[in-house]
């Protein structure tokens, strides 16, 4: 059976993207439009890998993914962020929170800015499922 | 005494003074025993053997002296231990009884006992030197040198007087523990100074809380023949009127005890130390707190000044110099702030000095120009009022603020805000632009498999999303310019009913496509009027389509989901439109962000764009808008336009 791979984004043309490079590259996509949703389906279906968006309705992929890396059941589960907004903002929002009392998290496995090329995505996507 | 040395009489008043009766002493020549010892000659024997001046002035030293009333009588004051009880001074004149040819026939003795003129005298001296101490100490504590050498030179009096070994003084420290600071040279030299008893720095304690002097005696004391061995130490307390527990003064005797007098004296001493620290302290107190104001004064950001009660200007700070040009040398008791404060000024403090107001009591900020010694205008605020003193007026102060300043910094501070809002924007357009850019990727990613694979399907859906992007890429430019360009409404007479209508229609079909119906309400008393359509008409579009989203974002499925669009006519040619949803409603987190750049609860969906234009739009329009939302329970955008009626239906 070919490797799960959730990819979590409020944007259905994103979804649509991402899926079928996926797809195109021999694994099975699975969707979720919202960080609330990427949760509940990251625990039933335990992807072997994560395509994060950031800035969701709902809950955020901030959130989403500080659950995930806490969550002993999950955090072995590589993520790659993929984002409008950059790594730096990304770190920086992850770092206030751990300053407010959150247990601290590690850095995403990998972080793509948006627009991305299908051909990088498709070589970061196989570094964790090869 | 008879020529024979034989008493032969001895009278009542000797009787009582020797405790020897008369048949005891008459018809011996035992007159010595009551007053010596062992025998030895009386005044009275010596003058019946006619001894020189010399024997006699051997025998009673310098006391004795001839009599100045009776020739060849002697006079002398002697102290006899054996009377009495702890012994008695005595008075006494002997002269020789001579007959009738001036042959000594006898001798005579007179007696007197000045032990208590004696006590007198000498309680007296003590008195006094007493009395002179204590003025010297007074003198010192009151010398004009700083409180440490003050205080030496009282404890340097103190140790004199009392032949003290050591004096020294710990004072109490805000920490509850005591601090020796004032003692006398030979404390401080080794050798001299003694320890005290172990407990000393509980009984240093002690006397400060109850205020009441202790003495502790180390070594042995004889109460019988009332010498000591070791020392004695005094512990008085320090302590003035209103401050108690200053402090506590040790004084050290290395032999004898301290007397009533002596203590009681120290006590009256501790009192006096103790009121000239708190005086000292009253004195830094009232010198700091002084200079602490004059820094306050100098260094205020506004304009102060002061004046006496004649109008002379006592106080002139920095800020005044800056606001009013003028040196502080200038001013200071050389002008009358009459010449130089504007008209509105005087007239405030004046009439503030008339009122039956609270003393010192302010007038309220108050805005007006000065003229500056360049002859410039200022513009300035400021508050006055009239300085009293038991109801008499001591003078005038007023504060200036330099209007100048303030309006440089409310510029600066508009300036620094827009800043702010151009980097928001500019970092939330480049979010929006590189989604939609992904967008773009993805479709034509998406066209690329499809004609690799002759997949119609992949093809179309690539072709959908690069048709998607389009339109947002068209919206985002539309918002953009719409916010960016100043514009000025295009007034012409249209009728906002029509408008209204015509959104309606527009957007019937997208809200019928998600179940929500859209409801017009419009009034009868509308009629055509002078506006900018195309303002109305964006604003409403974008409202009515926020409203249908949140219809279509509520999650209460059950809802019979509407957006309705009111008209009507306010007083004041004023045309109203609401736009009422029962959708979502918002969180007060959302009302807040509202009108903020690139704040969207939509997602991909909004440009977060929409609102901000329509603000501005209504704004330029010099219109108002308001919203009234409730979470869960829907939303209601007011907007209201100013509008002319045309010429023609004009009243009158």
């Amino acid at each position: 059976m070919s490797k799960k791979v959730l990819i979590v984004d409020d944007d259905p043309d994103v979804r649509i993207f991402n899926a079928t490079v996926v797809e195109e590259n021999g694994y099975t996509p699975i969707e979720a439009a919202n960080g609330e949703d990427g949760l509940k389906v990251l625990k039933k279906e335990m992807p072997d890998l994560v395509l994060l968006d950031v800035l969701m309705p709902k809950q955020s992929g901030i959130r989403l993914y500080r659950e995930l890396k806490t969550d002993k059941t999950l955090l072995g589960i590589p993520v790659i962020i993929l984002s409008g907004i950059a790594k730096r903002t990304f770190l920086r929002s992850q770092k206030a929170l751990t300053e407010f009392g959150d247990k601290p998290v590690p850095e995403p496995e990998s972080y793509l800015e948006k627009p991305v090329e299908p051909e990088d995505l498709a070589k970061e996507m196989k570094k964790y499922l090869e | 005494m008879n020529r024979d040395h034989i008493i032969t009489h001895w009278n009542q008043a000797m009787e009582k003074l020797t405790g020897h009766s008369s048949p005891e002493m008459v018809g011996t020549n035992r007159q010595w025993a009551p007053f010596w010892e062992s025998e030895r000659p009386s005044m009275g024997d010596l003058i019946l053997e006619q001894r020189s001046d010399h024997e006699i002035w051997n025998l009673y030293g310098g006391r004795c002296k001839n009599s100045e009333m009776i020739e060849g009588g002697y006079e002398a004051e002697v102290f006899f231990p054996k009377l009495g009880h702890g012994g008695r001074w005595c008075w006494f004149t002997a002269a020789p009884l001579k007959s009738a040819d001036g042959s000594v026939i006898g001798a005579i003795e007179t007696l007197l006992d000045t032990t208590a003129i004696k006590r007198a005298q000498e309680e007296q001296r003590l008195r006094n030197r007493e009395l002179t101490t204590l003025c010297s100490i007074y003198t010192a504590l009151n010398a004009p040198t700083t409180l440490q050498e003050r205080i030496g030179g009282a404890v340097l009096e103190i140790r004199d007087f009392l032949g003290a070994e050591s004096v020294c003084l710990y004072m109490a420290e805000d920490t509850g523990r005591f601090d020796l600071r004032y003692f006398n040279a030979c404390y401080a030299e080794p050798g001299y100074g003694q320890a005290g008893p172990a407990e000393e720095p509980g009984i240093i304690k002690q006397v400060s809380k109850t205020d009441k002097p202790q003495v502790h005696h180390l070594g042995t004391h004889d109460a019988v023949n009332g010498k000591t061995e070791g020392p004695t130490f005094a512990y008085i307390p320090i302590s003035a009127k209103d401050t108690q527990g200053i402090g506590v003064m040790r004084i050290e005797k290395e032999s004898g005890l301290f007397s009533a007098e002596e203590l009681h004296l120290l006590d009256l001493i501790g009192n006096r130390i103790g009121a000239t620290i708190e005086n000292a302290m009253l004195h830094d107190e009232v010198m700091r707190k002084s200079k602490f104001q004059f820094k306050l004064i100098k260094s205020a950001n506004e304009g102060i000044i002061a004046t006496d009660e004649k109008w002379q200007t006592v106080i002139f700070n920095p800020a005044a110099e800056r606001i009013f040009g003028y040196s502080a040398q200038d001013v200071l008791g050389r002008k009358d702030v009459r010449d130089y404060l504007p008209q509105l000024v005087q007239e405030t403090l004046l009439s503030n000095s008339e009122a039956v107001l609270d003393a010192n009591e302010s007038s309220p900020w108050t805005e007006t120009e000065i003229t500056a010694s360049t002859g410039e205008s200022i513009p300035v605020r400021f508050s006055g009022s009239v300085l009293r003193e038991n109801k008499k007026n001591m003078g005038t102060v007023s504060f200036f603020q330099d209007l100048r300043e303030i309006k440089r910094l409310e510029r600066d501070l508009l300036n620094s805000e827009r800043l702010a809002a151009v980097g928001q924007t500019v970092a939330g357009m480049a979010h929006c632009i590189k989604n939609i850019l992904h967008g773009f990727k993805g479709g034509s990613y998406l066209v690329d498999v499809g004609l690799d694979r002759d997949n119609t399907e992949k093809l179309r859906t690539g072709w959908a999303m690069i048709q998607r992007n389009i339109t947002r890429t068209s919206d985002l430019v539309m918002d953009l310019l719409s916010y960016s360009k100043e514009r000025e409404p295009e007034f012409e007479v249209c009728d906002p009913n029509a408008i209204a209508d015509d959104v309606c229609e527009l957007l019937d079909g997208v809200a019928h496509d998600h179940d929500v119906q859209v409801v017009k309400e419009f009034s009868d008393a509308i009629v055509p009027v002078i506006m900018d359509p195309r303002t109305v008409h964006r604003c409403l579009m974008n409202l009515v389509t926020n409203a249908i989203d949140a219809c279509i974002f509520d999650p209460g499925a059950d809802k019979v989901h509407q957006v309705t669009v009111v008209t009507s006519r306010e007083a004041g040619e004023i045309i109203r439109f609401d736009v009422r949803d029962n959708g979502s409603g918002m969180s007060q987190e959302v009302k807040d962000k509202l009108f903020s750049s690139f704040f969207s609860t939509k997602g991909v969906k909004g440009t977060g764009l929409g609102l901000l234009v329509t603000s501005k739009l209504v704004e330029e329009h010099k219109g108002s808008i308001d919203v009234i939302s409730t979470e869960g329970e829907g939303t209601t955008f007011i907007l209201r336009f100013p509008a002319r009626l045309p010429e023609a239906d004009r009243p009158g």
